[in-house]
This record gives structure tokens, C-alpha cells and sequence, in this order.
């Protein structure tokens, strides 16, 4: 079916189906233990990924946003299926033909052929609410106009609550449900076109002295639902790692990616938080585009700080210094040294150690094969687990998730950037 | 004076206009042929020179609509290139859009000249023809894409299209989501089911399984049998 199952009966049942499934699963699981007790985890976890996989896929939407954000923090999904996941934002299917024409003439007044010049029905692209379609203007811009799932703004709560339900016969469900609250606003804010309209020209003001492309927004055709950008021609990582670019040309665009990373998150302290490939786009030589603006943070001004002392408390080896890190990271509050005991070596050293990791050298290599950025997913089981007494830093998710983005960008590149030499002085 | 073609034609929608806007605040019953003719500015006489009762201007607002609609759906940059679906979806929403501006008029006809079991199947015939006819474009249009032959059952089928039609304006008066996106949900999914049902020819499928069955079985089990107790 093209339309996103809307009706919250046949949203229930999905759910519903899942749920059951996964239950059974856990029952198997505790069957199969008490024959063998070796049985690890993973074997759960795998089972449980397809599962949930299979069931948010089908919602597409909100849910399958709710997918990436939830396998982020906390390692819900397992790695093959968080691949899947990352590719799926490009597969799903797109809205039919006569609904697309509806959705432009309900939000935009007219019909495609009276607004545009040309209007092509079929999406190029997809995004994580919605569709991208490519159009030209009665001026002769090339316009890329992304338009929102209709109807996705009313089943968000919809399907929090039911993802909240299906949720609850998982293991360590507590810790997803949790984080289902932050999830939650993250979508609010990006349900509305508004919030990424406002931080798109917030970025083309900031960035203007910046080496990269931040496409032009078309407000005549863009609101809540629909936001109209320059159309850019470019390529993505895939396609442009296809074209062999040299070593160097590679090193150059990283570098300029973690340079711009850099600027945005500690000069602007606002940046984008959901750096997924898909958000980048290769412009030949070695210029760059920024696309998504939807899910953008701005964190605590201090916290910046926080983490140059952190890698520099890493680098000098010092205790102290790395619990003083953390206070200014804002994880403990004042210096509590029953927290400090307990979690120094379960939770604040892993944490620093991934962190500072590729800050340690003076040039720090990505390869395919070492798979750094994955880890974060346990740095980030690792706040998740001891939530009840360490304070779980918003900011830190934020900055961690921007981080594995990229990270997980340059990992497929190949590159070796410099990084710390790019870290402001403490 | 004579009146010309264009003239007649002129008046005839201006009456079909008048009526919207009376039944719209009055509602069907109350309003009188007098009032329709009163508000669209012509003789008492003239509008039964046009029609000679309210109910034909129901169906006449209809035909127009379907008239229109028609040629709508010709202007559509890239309609032809559409799946099935999508043409039957872009049809119907369409029309709908075309009726929003007169959901009231449309809802309190749609009741006495459509859904009615007492309406008559001639007044109702010209108007769901004209419609039918677009569909029966559409469909054919689809069969020469993909070389098939026109099924036996498709005059049927038609007729099939029309009450689903119907059922779908039934759903669309009560369908109170914003931007009546449940409307276009529950056509964007029994669409996809019409391509199928079509484009694999399920009708004719189940019509050959039907004479199988009858001839192989049925057929011979009367011919066998013989009432108990002889």
C-alpha cells in the first residue's frame, strides 16, 4: 500500500504482531537457556532486530525515524540491522502519484502544473518523513520540494504510544522507554518544515564565510508540511566513492567535513545533530553541500568546553582532570565521590576512552575495518545503564550522534584526517 | 429574439449554479423551482423549458461535473505515464476537490439522486454514464499498453466502478480528518486492489473456476440426482 497505514487499528496490529512475536521469542530464548545456559545475548538480540526491523519498516515514517534514533542510543538493533536501517531512508516506497498531486494542492493551493513550471511526481528522494520531488520554477530555478507523509503529524503520537506498549516485553525496555521522550520532541521538531526552514537560513547566515554549499530556501513554496529548496546536482558518498577520487582529494573533503563539524559545534554551538551520509552531498572538486536541517541541537554553551578538557584531561592521563571533565560535561553534578568511585571505571573511562580515542594521535586514520564509530552504540549502553545515578547529558547524545555520523562517513572514506589539532585550545 | 446554443447553454448553468446555492442554505425539500429561477435571474416559465423538475438539476449538475472532470484529467502533466492506481486515485480526487466548494449541495443530492433506492435508474443512467465513459477510456487505454484483450466482464466490472465510486463519495461526506486524508487513504489502498483485480484479470479467473465447478460438478450431481425416499 502506498499510504502510511494511518488508522491506529491497522498501526495496532503491526505493533501488536511484533510484540507478540518478540515475547515469543524471549520465552523461546528462556527455554533454550535452561538447556543451555551458554547462550549469549547476541542470539536474542539478532531475533529481536529482525523483528522490530521488519515491523518498523512497514510503518515507514515516523516509526522508521523512531528506528534510527532508538538503534543509535542504545544498541537495540543489531549491527546488520542497523545497516539495513541506514539504507532504508533511500528505499522506501514512495507516495503514489495522485496523492502527491493532492498533498501540493492541500498545502501549496494549486495544482503542481499551476504552481511550477515543470513538476515531476515521481520522488527522487526520500526523507526520513517525507519525499523529495524535483521541479522548476516559472523563473527557471531547479527546485527540489520536499513534501511531508501526509496525515505523518497525527500518528506521531499515535505511534509513540504504541511503540511504548509494544515495547514493554523487551529487555532493558525501561531504558528505551525512556528515551522515547527525547525521541519524541526530536520528531516534534522535525514534523514541522518551520523548525528546518528557520535553521536552514540560520546556517546560510552562519556559514556564509564557510567553504560549503547550503541550498537556498524557496519560501513562496514552502510551509509547515512542504519546504522548497535550490535543487542541488551533486552526488552522494556511495555514487561519488564510486568515481575513485584520489587519496587526497578524499582526506580533503573529510577534513573540510570535520572542519565545518568543528566550527558549527564549538563557534555556533549549534549544528547537526543527525549527520547521516545521506545529509551530504559531493559537488565535484572538493566542495560540498549540506541538505538536511531537520534535526539540529544547540547545546549548553559550556559544554563545548567540556569536551577540549576531556581529551586534554585523556592526553595527559590525569584522573582528576578527567572527572573534572565530566562535571563540566555536566554528567556529575558537583564532585559526589560516591558517584565518581562507583562509575569511574565503569562508565566515565569507557566514555573518555571513546571520546578521546581519535584525538590522541596527530593524525587519526578511519578504515573500514576497525569500525571505531560503531562502538559509540556501547559507549551510549553504557549511560543508558546506569542512567538511574549518572546524569544522562542531553548534549553528550546530541554530540555523540553528530560525531558517529561523521565518523561512520569517514570510516566508509577511508580517509586519515588531522582532528585534534582542529579542537579549539582549553 | 433567438437564443442561441451558447445562450441556452449559459442559462442552463446558471440554473444548475442557483440550485447549488438554494438547496446548499434550504436544503433539498424547501427549495422551489420558483426560488431557483428567481435567484438565477430568469422567467418561471424558462426553467422549465430547461427542466422540468428538481431532481433533473441534481443529475445535471453531475453530468457537468463529470464533464468537466474529463477534460481535467487531459490537462495532468505526465497522466499517461500513471499506474492504474494512481490514474483511478487522481479520477476520483479530482472530482472530489470539484465538489468541495458544494459539499453541502453534493451531500444532500448525493442522498435523494444516488444513494436513494427510490432513484430512477433512467434519470441516473446519463450522468454515470458520462463517468463510466472516462473510465472506460482509462481502462482501455491500459489494456493497448499492455496488449491484453478487452475482458468479457468488463461492462460489468464497470458497473462494479460506479458503486465503489459511490461508496467512496459516501465515505468522503462523513470523512471528517483534516484534509480528508483518511479519504485519500482508503483510496490510495482499494485502488492498488482494483489494478490487481484488472491487471490479472481476476474476474474472469473466478468466471472460468465458476463454470468449471458448475459443469464438472454441479451439473453432473443434478443430472444424478434422485430425491430421497423413491
Amino acid at each position: 500500500m502506498d499510504s502510511i497505514p494511518s488508522s491506529k487499528l491497522s498501526r495496532i496490529s503491526v505493533y501488536g504482531a511484533s510484540a507478540t512475536k518478540v515475547g515469543y521469542n524471549i520465552f523461546k530464548h528462556k527455554a533454550k537457556k535452561l538447556v543451555n545456559s551458554k547462550l549469549q545475548d547476541d542470539e536474542l538480540l539478532e531475533e529481536n532486530s529482525k523483528i522490530i526491523f521488519e515491523a518498523l519498516t512497514k510503518l515507514r515514517g515516523t516509526a522508521l525515524k523512531m528506528a534510527q534514533l532508538l538503534s543509535l542510543e542504545n544498541g537495540l538493533l543489531s549491527d546488520k540491522y542497523l545497516k539495513e536501517l541506514e539504507k532504508s531512508t533511500y528505499r522506501v516506497r514512495p507516495l503514489n502519484r495522485a496523492v502527491v498531486r493532492k498533498t501540493i494542492k492541500n498545502e501549496l493551493g494549486d495544482y503542481p502544473e499551476n504552481i511550477f513550471e515543470s513538476f515531476d511526481s515521481k520522488a527522487f528522494a526520500a526523507a526520513s518523513l517525507g519525499q523529495v520531488h524535483k521541479a522548476k520554477d516559472k523563473m527557471g530555478n531547479s527546485l527540489a520540494v520536499k513534501m511531508q507523509y501526509p496525515g505523518i503529524d497525527k500518528t506521531l503520537k499515535q505511534d509513540l504510544e504504541m511503540i511504548r506498549l509494544s515495547l514493554k516485553v523487551m529487555p532493558h525496555s525501561k531504558v528505551v522507554i525512556d528515551t522515547l521522550d527525547e525521541v519524541e520532541e526530536t520528531l516534534e521538531e522535525e514534523v514541522s518544515y518551520l523548525t528546518e526552514a528557520k535553521n536552514l537560513k540560520y546556517f546560510q547566515e552562519k556559514m556564509a564565510e564557510q567553504d560549503v554549499i547550503i541550498p537556498k530556501l524557496f519560501p513562496n513554496y514552502s510551509n509547515d508540511k512542504i519546504l522548497t529548496m535550490e535543487y542541488l546536482e551533486g552526488r552522494h558518498l556511495d555514487q561519488w566513492l564510486e568515481e575513485n577520487p584520489s587519496q587526497e582529494l578524499k582526506n580533503l573533503v573529510a577534513q573540510k567535513i570535520f572542519d565545518l563539524y568543528v566550527y558549527s559545534f564549538f563557534e555556533l554551538k549549534t549544528f547537526q545533530a543527525d549527520s547521516n551520509i545521506g545529509n551530504y552531498l559531493f559537488m565535484g572538486k572538493s566542495d560540498i553541500a549540506f541538505l538536511d536541517f531537520g534535526c539540529v541541537k544547540t547545546v549548553n554553551k559550556n559544554f563545548p568546553k567540556g569536551v577540549v578538557e576531556l581529551v586534554h584531561a585523556c592526553e595527559i592521563n590525569n584522573k582528576e582532570a578527567i572527572i573534572q571533565a565530566f562535571i563540566s560535561l555536566g554528567f556529575i553534578k558537583s564532585k559526589d565521590n560516591i558517584v565518581v568511585d562507583k562509575f569511574y571505571d565503569s562508565v566515565f573511562i569507557p566514555l573518555a576512552q571513546w571520546t578521546c580515542q581519535p584525538y590522541l594521535k596527530k593524525i587519526y586514520s578511519f578504515s573500514k575495518d576497525d569500525d571505531y564509530a560503531s562502538s559509540a552504540r556501547e559507549a551510549q549502553q553504557i549511560i543508558s545503564r546506569e542512567k538511574e545515578f549518572v546524569n544522562y547529558n542531553r548534549d553528550f547524545v546530541y554530540f555523540h550522534r553528530g560525531l558517529y555520523g561523521l565518523y561512520k562517513m569517514f570510516e566508509q572514506m577511508e580517509v586519515s584526517i588531522e582532528l585534534r589539532s582542529r579542537l579549539p585550545k582549553v | 429574439m433567438k437564443v442561441t446554443q451558447e445562450q441556452k447553454k449559459e442559462t442552463r448553468l446558471k440554473l444548475i449554479v442557483s440550485a447549488v446555492e438554494i438547496i446548499s442554505q434550504k436544503g433539498f425539500r424547501a427549495t422551489t423551482m420558483k426560488a431557483i429561477a428567481q435567484q438565477a435571474e430568469v422567467g418561471i416559465a424558462t426553467i422549465y423549458n430547461y427542466f422540468p423538475n428538481k431532481e433533473k438539476i441534481l443529475y445535471a449538475y453531475f453530468e457537468e461535473k463529470y464533464l468537466m472532470l474529463s477534460q481535467e484529467i487531459d490537462r495532468i502533466e505526465g497522466f499517461n505515464d500513471f499506474e492504474l492506481n494512481e490514474k483511478i486515485q487522481t479520477l476520483i480526487e479530482t472530482l472530489l476537490e470539484n465538489f468541495l466548494e458544494d459539499r453541502e449541495f453534493v451531500e444532500e443530492a448525493a442522498y435523494l439522486a444516488i444513494f436513494s433506492p427510490l432513484t430512477s435508474f433512467n434519470d441516473s443512467k446519463k450522468s454515470r454514464d458520462i463517468f463510466l465513459d472516462i473510465a472506460k477510456k482509462i481502462w482501455d487505454k491500459q489494456l493497448e499498453k499492455s496488449n491484453s484483450p478487452t475482458p468479457i466482464t468488463q461492462d460489468w466490472m464497470l458497473l462494479m466502478f460506479w458503486e465503489y465510486y459511490l461508496g467512496i463519495v459516501a465515505y468522503w461526506l462523513r470523512d471528517e480528518s483534516p484534509s480528508f486524508n483518511h479519504t485519500t487513504q482508503l483510496i490510495d489502498q482499494t485502488s492498488e486492489i482494483i489494478k490487481m483485480t484488472l491487471e490479472n484479470d481476476f474476474m474472469g479467473k473466478f468466471m472460468n473456476l465458476g463454470t468449471f465447478l458448475y459443469r464438472t460438478h454441479f451439473h453432473s450431481y443434478m443430472e444424478n440426482f434422485e430425491p430421497k425416499g423413491k
